[in-house]
């Protein structure tokens, strides 16, 4: 996946829709043969119809659509074969912070305008178009972790954004340098203060 | 007005006139680029203001820094994290003293503050011309460069004619360049001085006096090494100044005049001044007067040798014509042949002094160096350099000392001698209605000898400092230990140029009347 267009244009492709918007965070349900390809950290792009809004999943939840879960006490592929649809009565919901928008085919770090109920939202997992997420312009950029930071996330979710990204990052041990000073900067710019305990969990969770 | 194009180096964000300017510096400029005594412009929205910076430094957020460190980060990713944000976790900032300010064509000390936020910019060239003039090549001539942020070479001119208006003084520890000063400043005197006759024939003329310890005015300055590095004022201007010495052979072999004094002409006060450096006891030089009025009714004008004789001392003066003259003196004065009857007589004499005689038995073998000086009995050389000093014709004086550089006794006495004949000659003219044609400036090296706490008030410098300024006489203050000096002396200097001095009094002695003590301290 090589583009932002074609990412898009598949509806097929999509993770889920936005269930709700309050502030900077996006509720999106999720469909369910989806839900387990969605992590803490992971960067979803929602397709509305202007500028698309690009966050990072905050949380995850998943309940009972309907009443309360009644105990079932059998194994997951029992579950399966006895009812087979039981995930439509299901809810998977996805938290998303919302950090940055698409305006054209340039990803800026900063909100604009608020997607609409059931806009159809989808997972960037392309190293392409994280490249294109994390290095905007060609320069590495952890602006985005402010809104991220702002939202709720705490040392762990960013502990497992990172962790999320392991691979993707590992590809770019050349360009270490310039991404610990990014990101340094982007976490003193979010108001962070323990630096020094926050760089020891990217070093354990990336193996730097 | 001077146009500004210069990049601002800070912003002005606190501080007052008494407790100096605070400056944040910007980003992207280094710490290291501000030294102490830099000199810097602060464009304020109404005056620009010339500043010095008094201290800079630094402040960060240690705490931060210091998690750092100890954190199990490497090293490498640890240095690259506190350089990416080291503008958001420390500061760098800079304190000034504010020298002057200027509003159109005026400028003046500074006494108001710079506005919030203004620019700080390195000080141009033409802000620099524009404070402190430019050299005329008459009454303004360059002494030096400030130092600036970036090293702008722009010299400085020093206004002679306002300097020579009051006394002034040289300060700073041994080495720091006080002779190279000096030579300077007498060099832009003399030449001021020559122009201005040009120009009005009948002006009142300018003389320097100077004391030249190590000859260094007179022959050749000397680096710390001992080496010469240029010729002295009065070598290179020679027909401007009578170069004086009382060592023989120097005046000899470099054509100086031979500088011989006359022991009559010593008082009781030159005594008590000069006989502390011999290690006299102070029972002594209570005394004094008792043994003046005994010595005056032995030897008459030669009383002074009454402390020293007896035969081992005749013997040393038989050697010259000079010691000769004297002794054949001392004879026809006492109508004694022996010099040991002649101090037994003497000591006889003292008996009624009591503890006096004891002491003068005791001490006066101290100041025996007295007959190792050039001394004569016929006319010292005393009042033609005076004579000099006060004519329209004359020469300015250079008392260079060759030999007898270390010989501060002889130094002293030199010294005292004229400064009291000078001061006489001068009351004498005023006293009679005749013009003062000349202005005096004298050059005084290790000035705390006559203008210390306790010479202060005895030494005829002390008077001229006290009471000549408006008979045109005026002191150059030279001294590794102004720290030393009355504190009168220092508050009557005008002009102080200070280089490095460590002792805490020295500094603040040196920076007495000056409003901004407190920040140039440092």
């Amino acid at each position: 996946m090589s583009s932002w267009g074609e990412l898009l244009s598949e509806k097929r492709r999509a993770i889920g829709e936005v269930a709700s918007v309050e502030g900077g965070k996006i509720e999106i349900f999720v469909y369910p043969e989806f839900y387990p390809r969605v992590h803490i950290g992971s960067v979803l792009i929602v397709d509305s119809e202007e500028t698309k809004p690009i966050g990072l999943a905050l949380k995850l939840a998943h309940s009972a659509r309907h009443g309360q879960m009644v105990p079932l006490h059998r194994t997951r592929s029992e579950i399966s074969d006895m009812y087979p649809d039981i995930e439509k009565y299901h809810r998977f919901v996805s938290t998303m912070a919302y950090t940055s928008h698409l305006r054209g085919d340039e990803i800026i770090h900063v909100r604009s305008s608020m997607p609409k109920l059931h806009d159809l939202v989808f997972l960037v997992d392309s190293k392409s178009l994280l490249v294109r997420f994390f290095k905007p312009k060609d320069i590495w950029d952890f602006s985005f972790m402010r809104y991220y930071v702002a939202e709720g996330a705490s040392y762990l979710e960013l502990r497992e954004f990172f962790y999320h990204h392991r691979e993707f990052f590992s590809d770019f041990l050349s360009e270490k340098d310039e991404i610990v000073s990014r990101v340094v900067y982007a976490l003193i710019k979010s108001g962070i203060r323990d630096i020094a305990g926050f760089l020891e969990d990217i070093n354990e969770v990336l193996g730097w | 007005m001077v146009k500004h194009i210069k990049k601002s180096l800070g912003k002005v964000v606190s501080g007052s006139i008494n407790s100096g300017i605070k400056v944040i510096i910007e980003r992207d400029e280094i710490i290291e680029d501000f030294p102490l005594g830099a000199i810097v412009s602060v464009l304020g929205k109404k005056y620009r203001y010339l500043a010095m910076i008094t201290d800079t430094g630094l402040e960060s957020q240690s705490d931060f820094v210091g998690s750092m460190i100890v954190s199990r980060i490497p090293v490498h990713t640890r240095d690259i994290s506190i350089n990416s944000i080291r503008d958001q976790i420390s500061k760098r900032w800079l304190e000034l003293v504010l020298i002057s300010q200027a509003s159109n064509e005026n400028a003046k000390t500074a006494d108001t503050t710079p506005s919030f936020y203004s620019d700080i910019i390195e000080a141009t060239e033409d802000e620099i011309k524009y404070f402190f003039g430019v050299e005329d090549s008459f009454k303004k001539w360059n002494i030096g460069a400030p130092k600036t942020p970036k090293e702008v070479k722009v010299e400085i001119p020093i206004d002679v004619e306002k300097l020579v208006e009051l006394s002034f003084g040289i300060f700073g520890k041994s080495g720091t360049g006080k002779t190279f000063l000096g030579n300077i400043l007498a060099g832009y005197i003399a030449v001021y001085d020559a122009i201005k006759a040009n120009k009005d024939p009948q002006a009142q003329r300018i003389r320097l006096l100077i004391f030249d310890m190590h000859s260094e005015y007179s022959l050749e300055l000397r680096d710390n090494m001992g080496n010469p590095i240029a010729r002295g004022i009065a070598n290179i201007f020679s027909d401007r100044f009578k170069r004086y010495t009382p060592d023989v052979e120097l005046a000899d072999k470099r054509g100086l005049h031979l500088l011989k004094i006359n022991y009559s002409e010593l008082t009781v006060d030159d005594i008590r001044l000069i006989a502390p450096v011999f290690g006299v006891t102070t029972t002594f030089l209570n005394y004094l007067y008792d043994y003046e009025k005994i010595l005056k009714r032995k030897l008459g004008d030669l009383w002074v040798w009454g402390f020293i004789l007896d035969n081992n001392v005749a013997s040393k003066l038989e050697k010259t014509e000079e010691g000769r003259r004297i002794l054949n003196e001392i004879q026809k004065q006492t109508g004694k042949n022996d010099f040991d009857e002649i101090r037994k007589d003497i000591t006889s004499a003292m008996k009624e002094l009591g503890a006096g005689l004891h002491s003068f038995r005791s001490q006066t073998s101290k100041l025996k160096a007295l007959i190792n000086y050039p001394f004569t009995c016929g006319k010292s050389s005393i009042d033609d350099i005076v004579d000099n000093l006060i004519s329209r014709d004359g020469q300015s004086i250079v008392i260079s000392f060759g030999k007898y550089e270390k010989e501060t006794p002889l130094y002293m006495i030199i010294a005292n001698l004229i400064a009291r004949r000078l001061r006489e000659k001068i009351i004498d003219k005023s006293v009679k209605g005749e013009e003062i044609e000349t202005k005096i400036i004298i050059f005084l090296e290790e000035a705390h000898n006559f203008l210390g706490k306790t010479t202060y008030r005895q030494s005829p410098f002390g008077a001229i400092a006290r009471e000549m300024r408006k008979k045109g006489v005026m002191l150059c203050v030279i001294d590794q230990k102004p720290g030393e000096l009355d504190s009168d002396v220092v508050s009557m200097l005008w002009t102080n140029f200070i280089f490095t001095l460590t002792d805490k009094n020295d500094i603040e002695a040196a920076l007495i009347g000056i409003l901004e003590r407190n920040y140039l301290r440092r």
